[in-house]
């Protein structure tokens, strides 16, 4: 059972760095356009310093705006989930905030809060933002109105209800947000480290990236990508565990093995 | 402290009705001047076909609910507070994040009680529903009859003045039911809190009240009743010829509601 579920993600992903090998080998494409895999890990090493202040520094800017988007999205998401009037007036707004394409909003971003980290975390909130306010709105709205009624009954307050009934009842839908909102925090953090981060020993990977591409490293950038992945990965990862934990006693989409 | 040492409250219905939907073709009346007096400490059954507004009698009594016209007297009690009261869904209800003892616990921690007194409140409802094995099992671990234990549990927990018993056992399957009226055929005699029990089953109506009341279908009306003078209620009971008498009493007259509809 275990091999069944390991045996063939490892094959896959085994398989296409093979693939990427002989592509380069056969068609001798210069390492300057694409590296071999070999080329890639021997750039890593020699600038693991360097990367790994990268990782760190990524690390922290998309996990600090995750934690934001978090607490910002489950906040507006159950607001709205108060009444219809909330939801008719303020949804479409957030819909339409989803259309504009917020990576662009990072230039924005470092106009109104400067150079630095400060505009990395904005960037990777706001990216971050909309899946987790959609999926608490579905969760409020679908609480089961016979439980609801059984607060009525026990005369809840608008707090006691949301703490003890609706937070709870969402929460599937909320981690569901929060799994898409991990791997866009990262994402909206390498932007915004495009466009704002520092140079230099401590940049993070966004940085990474955009110096390599000056020094014409590909070598580096691909490090740098697949290191930014990872960091990507590792948060996903965590969110999941923390679902599952949350979830796991009693509802379905915990059970039957563990993240 | 007298025999009603719970405080039971009595219950007056006033010419209660209830319509729903705006007047019109496509307005519903649910329920059609209903007057019924309750006493402290009695066990009343409604029963009545589907649709003739048993559960909004509840409902309205909950305050889940409000009267188109007619009122709600509530007698006895203490002065200026509002009467407690416990409610049986027909569905249990449990929150399936909660083990058994915090569900239970649930009514008193929305009225302020401290964690350690309502821990021991329920542990103690928990108990009288014989489930204290499962006092940290979440709902999903228990069968349907162990999930309306606790939902039972969960109704007592705070001493209600005024038990409400909307078909608690309907979906259980027969020994099942008969075993849990008799749990709350104990409950009842040992707390004496006041019942009303909603119900489609004569033969649950006749072995748990002191009193069955017939409603006639939509708009629900009161037909008559029967009153249940049965001594003791074991399960043998309901192998006697008088509880098999009483049953065919309360079938006849809601036999002669259902005529009068048609």
């Amino acid at each position: 059972m275990r091999l069944a579920v390991v045996v063939p993600p490892v094959a896959v992903i085994a398989g296409s760095i093979a693939a990427w090998w002989l592509a380069v080998r056969f068609f001798e494409i210069p390492p300057y356009l694409l590296p071999a895999p070999g080329a890639v890990l021997d750039a890593v090493w020699v600038d693991r310093e360097r990367l790994a202040w990268g990782m760190l520094g990524t690390a922290i800017g998309a996990s600090a705006g995750f934690a934001i988007a978090a607490a910002i999205g489950v906040a507006i998401g159950s607001v709205l989930g108060l009444s219809r009037f909330l939801e008719r007036g303020f949804y479409p707004l957030t819909l339409l905030l989803q259309m504009v394409p917020l990576v662009a909003l990072a230039p924005i971003l470092v106009v109104w809060l400067g150079y630095g980290q400060r505009a990395v975390i904005a960037s990777s909130a706001i990216v971050a933002l909309f899946p987790v306010i959609a999926n608490t709105l579905g969760g409020m709205r679908s609480v089961d109105r016979d439980l609801e009624e059984l607060f009525t009954l026990y005369r809840a307050r608008a707090a006691s209800r949301w703490w003890r009934l609706r937070l709870p009842a969402s929460l599937p839908s909320i981690v569901t947000g929060l799994r898409i909102a991990a791997g866009l925090a990262v994402i909206g953090a390498i932007v915004g480290e495009f466009v704002s981060a520092y140079a230099g020993d401590r940049a993070p990977l966004g940085m990474v990236i955009v110096s390599a591409m000056k020094e014409y490293r590909t070598d580096l950038m691909f490090g740098a990508i697949g290191l930014a992945a990872i960091v990507g990965f590792a948060l996903f990862g965590i969110v999941n565990l923390c679902g599952w934990l949350l979830l796991r006693r009693w509802h379905a989409s915990a059970q039957g093995g563990s993240a | 402290m007298g025999s009603l040492a719970s405080g039971a409250i009595g219950v007056d219905l006033h010419a209660l009705s209830r319509v729903f939907g705006a007047a019109g073709d496509s307005s519903v009346e649910a329920l059609r001047t209903v007057d019924l007096s309750i006493a402290p400490g009695s066990f009343t059954s409604l029963i009545g076909p589907s649709g003739c507004g048993k559960t909004t009698v509840l409902r309205i009594l909950a305050g889940l609910d409000r009267a188109t016209s007619g009122r709600v007297e509530f007698v006895g009690g203490t002065a200026g507070e509002a009467p407690r009261l416990g409610y049986c869904f027909q569905e249990p209800r449990l929150l399936p994040w909660r083990t058994v003892g915090a569900n239970v616990a649930l009514p008193l921690e929305l009225a302020g009680v401290a964690k350690a007194e309502r821990r021991m409140r329920a542990a103690t409802a928990v108990g009288k529903v014989e489930l204290s094995g499962f006092l940290k099992a979440r709902p999903a671990a228990l069968s349907g009859g162990m999930r309306m234990r606790a939902a039972v549990a969960r109704a007592i927990v705070a001493s209600p003045q005024l038990l409400l018993l909307d078909e608690p056992f309907g979906a259980l399957d027969e020994v099942t039911r008969y075993r849990l009226d008799e749990m709350l055929h104990e409950l009842w005699r040992l707390e004496r809190f006041t019942a009303i029990l909603v119900t489609h089953s004569i033969p649950e109506a006749v072995f748990l009240s002191e009193r069955v009341v017939v409603l006639s279908p939509r708009p629900g009306r009161i037909i008559g009743e029967i009153a249940i003078d049965l001594a003791e209620r074991t399960p043998e009971i309901r192998a006697t010829e008088r509880f098999s008498q009483l049953v065919r009493e309360v079938y006849r007259m809601m036999l002669a509601a259902m005529g009068d509809a048609s």
